[in-house]
């Protein structure tokens, strides 16, 4: 009983990290069509700007969140200004061609990474990290706890904006049909840009979350990659509950199966799982 | 454009083959031909995916699951009961087409990147399933023993045997490629909705390829992994490989074999020696921008077509 409460505990925890990955990655896909493969590895720069930012000048990763978020803005506009726009000019269909272009660039930061960061691995070490929360019968470290909690804040504010700003909805108008979005006077470059923008910003905050439970290296974006594929095509392009949910079932298959079968077979299921998902409903969980 | 005639393009292959084959005895270094190798490697996987990946537009990103079978099936084989390779990466291509034809049906059911996406998780998930497998003893590594005593001549057995794969590929590529089933991927390709109504059968198409595709990739895999002294549990089935396969054959162009061949050999030469010229990170850093560059500048390869008129170019935000 005990080992079933930590499982779900856990399970929830690592959902909403994979969800907090997942939410930006089918932003993007959904508004601009991109499969931006290199969004997990602009999250493990952002888990090594928040790891640096601690271990030269003391500032908790959680505070140098500050500094990463509006950064990665503006690094994911420029992406989309300087890359994408040229292909999306290019290409018919953007979808495949995203994805090599992305893994392109993925695979360039990976190495640069490694030049500058080393390919040690690093785990973040704070105060909380290494404290540990009881809740019920299940133990809870604080790194995860306050992991969960950026990033429900983020998957929040995410919802909110998507829901309820004028931006967010024209963005949501885009994913539907975007020459239609583009004849009611949305400015389709600029609603792009921000998306792009937005989702880096997210992978960033998501990178510190997943770095307080996580150790990570350069080539970790790898592992994070097909969990945000899994988490995505399993709850659906372009929304940001289906996301939440799939990376919330996803946590939990992988750490209950655990309980019953050994830790490699628990991936198995979780593939399983998509398998039959996809069978069943091609595009994902996600009512379109 | 005029396109070569079918027995000129025979001839063509038939030159290259020999010409392929008998290289070695020219007195080629073992160091070149192991380069060779590696590149003769690339472009069989590379020509098999093609089948699926650029007449069918079906791009797999999890090739190097079938390359890891076929690898797994003839290392056990050949460590445990000292069969050779020869024989039995055939049975490795055999597995391959079996795991294809199982995964196939749920794949192919999904378009574009979803089928990318989704064939990555698979291969991983095969990978999962090999390396756990109880009594195979994948995880801990397996020592291949080489194909001769000599390290003269396990480079020319090697050579040899990998151009074999490679000239199959090219062969099976290229009958596919005017045959009725190519020409219904063709149509898959342009318009999958119109050919169904057309009377193609879609999913018997698109499985066919997937299964020969697999077949290939598992039958050049065998043949890979006696070429290494010892398999590395992971290294053989890495998303790296998966990604290369495709990016060889997006650099050549996906309408005909040869877009894939010259795909490989050009880039697996560069990757070779500017790995010796300026170190591995720096050559990993041009890889990508490689890719950048080729899908930026010219997304339909170095030999694609060119963009017809109205079709390639309804404008994007």
């Amino acid at each position: 009983m005990t080992g079933l409460v930590q499982a779900l505990t856990t399970g929830v925890l690592v959902g909403l990290a994979y969800a907090v990955l997942g939410v930006g990655f089918s932003l993007t896909w959904g508004a601009t069509g991109v499969i931006n493969a290199a969004h997990t590895m602009v999250a493990v720069i952002g888990a090594y700007l928040g790891y640096h930012a601690l271990a030269w000048w003391g500032i908790d990763p959680v505070l140098a969140l500050v500094g990463i978020v509006p950064l990665f803005f503006l690094f994911g506009w420029g992406f989309f200004e300087a890359l994408v726009r040229p292909l999306k000019q290019k290409v018919r269909v953007v979808g495949l061609a995203s994805v090599v272009l992305t893994l392109g660039i993925a695979l360039v930061l990976e190495s640069f990474t490694t030049l500058v960061f080393s390919a040690n691995p690093r785990l973040v070490r704070t105060e909380y990290t290494s404290m540990s929360f009881v809740l019920g019968p299940a133990r809870v470290s604080g790194g995860a706890l306050v992991a969960g909690v950026i990033s429900l804040v983020v998957i929040g504010l995410l919802y909110w904006f998507r829901q309820s700003t004028y931006l967010g909805r024209a963005l949501r108008a885009l994913e539907q049909e975007p020459e239609g979005a583009a004849l009611t006077g949305i400015d389709v470059r600029r609603a792009s840009g921000i998306a792009m923008g937005m989702a880096f910003a997210t992978a960033g905050a998501a990178g510190v979350a997943l770095s307080l439970i996580y150790t990570f290296s350069p080539t970790t974006f790898v592992s994070w990659l097909v969990f945000t594929f899994l988490v995505v095509i399993l709850g659906g392009v372009g929304t940001v509950v289906g996301v939440t949910v799939a990376g919330l079932i996803a946590g939990l298959v992988v750490t209950v199966s655990s309980l019953v079968i050994p830790f490699a077979w628990a991936n198995l299921v979780l593939f399983g799982v998509l398998i039959l998902v996809l069978l069943v409903r091609p595009t994902g969980l996600a009512r379109r | 454009m005029r396109r070569p005639s079918n027995r000129t393009t025979w001839i063509l292959i038939a030159a290259v083959a020999v010409g392929v084959a008998l290289l070695p005895f020219t007195g080629m270094s073992v160091y070149s031909m192991s380069v060779a190798f590696t590149v003769m490697f690339y472009a069989a996987v590379a020509v098999a995916w093609n089948i699926l990946g650029g007449y069918s537009g079906y791009e797999s990103f999890g090739h190097s699951a079938f390359v890891g079978i076929g690898a797994y099936t003839t290392a056990i084989l050949l460590s445990e009961f000292g069969l050779s390779p020869l024989l039995t990466s055939f049975l490795g291509a055999t597995l391959a087409a079996l795991v294809a034809f199982i995964v196939g049906y749920p794949c192919l059911r999904l378009r574009g990147p979803y089928f990318a996406l989704v064939t990555l998780v698979v291969s991983l998930a095969v990978s999962v399933v090999v390396v756990n497998l109880p009594g195979l003893n994948v995880a801990s590594g397996i020592f291949v023993p080489s194909p001769a005593g000599s390290p003269v001549m396990t480079r020319f057995i090697l050579y040899e045997s990998i151009a074999a794969v490679f000239l199959i590929c090219v062969v099976v590529a290229r009958i596919i490629e005017r045959s009725q089933l190519g020409i219904g991927l063709a149509a898959i390709r342009e318009d999958e909705e119109v050919a169904a109504t057309q009377g193609v059968p879609t999913t018997r198409l698109k499985m066919a390829a997937f299964v020969v595709s697999a077949a290939l990739t598992g039958l050049a895999g065998g043949i890979l992994s006696w070429s290494r002294g010892y398999l590395d549990p992971g290294d053989m089935f890495s998303v790296d490989t998966s990604v290369l396969i495709v990016l060889l054959a997006l650099f050549g162009g996906r309408r005909s074999w040869i877009g894939p061949l010259i795909g490989a050999v050009v880039v697996t030469l560069g990757r070779e020696f500017l790995f010796i010229v300026i170190g591995e990170d720096a050559a990993q850093i041009l890889y990508g921008a490689l890719l950048v560059v080729v899908i930026l500048f010219m997304p339909h390869g170095l030999i694609g077509p060119r963009p017809r008129l109205g079709v390639e170019q309804e404008v994007a935000a």
